[in-house]
């Protein structure tokens, strides 16, 4: 018998409650969606323009949706999608085409502030450049969802040991990277 | 105080929510759900399992009705996942980053896996409460080395809260002394720190001699010594005894500005055994 709480929510399958396997129902897709897309979009923006970064957020999900399960961690589970479509993305030439098209037929809403927004994630991007890609890798998944070292790990696809190492040399590179353009910057 | 580099990343990232149309995307989403593209790169991956906290299918009929969205063709979908879902092969070392800049380098490298990281998942408070266990069984001393540019000052105590009064010399006077006492009294009063008080500022991974360590950022609400104020303090805690080994105090008078590191050396404390949880953690002399 498992406790009477009023409203269900979805969470890992590391929990008490594990009633085991249960279709992904069109109701929790949104659930899903509005808790993980934007961690899912900043991922792809830290590297990508808006047009592909939002491309990459669709195919992520219609992944979701096609699976019709929820993994045991969704978050971690999106963004190893997401690192994957990104990897495919590069190499799907023709795709880029129609998202050119569709970024000149749905243009991004402009913000207040856009302006010190484009500057951050300018220097964002270029303190990334200074990076070596497996530090990129890093710091895009920690800035964009603010992952612990475990789901890091799982997005990575290595032990906890090696991201938590993982993570620290590129937290510490990321400083530097910083430091080094406010230097050339002063 | 400098903001931290993850946090200026995470900042400058958050910022870019109100560019995606959710809607709009979402239903791009749902356009693509009978496609097969990825299916060449996507291995199937096990069945997996849904949680519900608070007791199944009769919970979710009352939700369904107050859903904007409807995604067709579920059950199709859900047929064709397995084989479209990108695994997540565990394996010790990370394997290659696919990197999406073009013209970036594509070598990625691999690091090893060690025995020093940090624990993932781990609050504030956790590493405070765990600082503070191993560092109240009897007979726990340290030896605390500080130093003040160029100069150094070497004290033992036992540990135990209160076992160190408060500095009374102005700081101004004997800066390292007084700054020394209020690291060694930071430590010894772990136990009284609260997680839930606003003076923990932070939790950072970092580095010390090589090896990684946890730096709990603290603003002091203990009384300042004479002559000025505690401004900052950063304690830097093993992960693998939850031992602090360096304490860093930034404070201030009207007259200058001081930063004393202290090093600690520690005898005869308890340390969790890895062998078992934390809480059934021996001592050990």
């Amino acid at each position: 018998m498992y406790p009477a709480i009023p409203e269900p929510v979805l969470a890992t399958n590391t929990g008490a409650w594990r009633v085991g396997p249960v279709p992904l129902t069109p109701a929790d897709t949104e659930e899903l969606f509005a808790a993980h897309a934007h961690g899912v979009y900043r991922y792809a923006r830290a590297r990508l323009p808006v047009a592909e970064a939002e491309d990459v957020v669709a195919e992520v999900f219609a992944i979701a949706w096609r699976k019709g399960e929820l993994p045991d961690n969704p978050r971690a589970w999106l963004l190893s999608v997401a690192r994957r479509v990104m990897a495919n993305q590069l190499r799907a030439q023709h795709r880029r085409t129609a998202l050119a098209e569709r970024a000149r037929t749905h243009p991004s809403p402009p913000g207040h502030d856009d302006t010190r927004l484009v500057g951050e994630l300018d220097e964002l991007r270029r303190a990334l450049d200074l990076l070596r890609p497996a530090d990129r890798e890093v710091i895009a998944l920690l800035a964009a969802a603010e992952l612990s070292t475990a789901e890091v790990a799982r997005v990575l696809g290595c032990s906890t040991a090696t991201a938590a190492t993982r993570v620290h040399r590129a937290r510490r590179r990321l400083r530097a990277a910083y430091g080094r353009l406010n230097e050339e910057g002063s | 105080m400098d903001q931290d580099a993850l946090t200026r990343a995470r900042l400058a990232l958050r910022g870019v929510d109100p560019e995606i149309d959710l809607a709009r995307v979402f239903a791009e989403s749902r356009t693509r759900t009978p496609a097969a593209d990825l299916r060449e790169d996507s291995p199937p991956q096990a069945p997996v399992e849904i949680v519900l906290r608070g007791g199944g299918q009769e919970a979710r009929a009352d939700r369904s009705g107050t859903r904007i969205w409807r995604v067709l063709g579920w059950s199709a979908g859900a047929a064709a996942a397995t084989a479209l879902v990108v695994g997540l092969a565990v394996d010790a070392a990370c394997p290659p980053a696919p990197d999406v800049v073009p013209g970036s380098p594509s070598a990625t490298s691999r690091s090893g896996a060690s025995s020093e990281a940090p624990p993932a998942g781990l609050t504030t408070g956790e590493v405070l409460s765990r600082a503070a266990k191993a560092t109240s069984g009897t007979g726990c001393t340290v030896q605390t080395r500080s130093t003040l540019d160029g100069e150094s000052l070497l004290r033992s105590d036992e540990a135990g809260p209160s076992t160190v009064s408060a500095p009374k010399n102005a700081l101004d006077e004997h800066p390292l002394a007084v700054l020394q006492k209020v690291s060694v009294r930071a430590v010894f009063d772990l136990p009284m720190l609260d997680a839930a008080d606003s003076h923990l500022d932070g939790l950072l991974m970092d580095e010390l001699d090589g090896r990684p360590v946890l730096r709990v950022r603290i603003t002091p609400t203990a009384p300042s010594p004479a002559g000025g104020d505690v401004t900052r303090l950063d304690l830097l805690i093993d992960p693998d005894t939850w031992l602090p080994r360096r304490a860093e105090v930034s404070a201030g008078s009207a007259q200058a500005d001081y930063l004393v590191r202290s090093d600690f050396a520690w005898t005869g404390c308890t340390v969790p055994d890895p062998a078992v949880p934390h809480d059934a953690a021996t001592a050990r002399p």
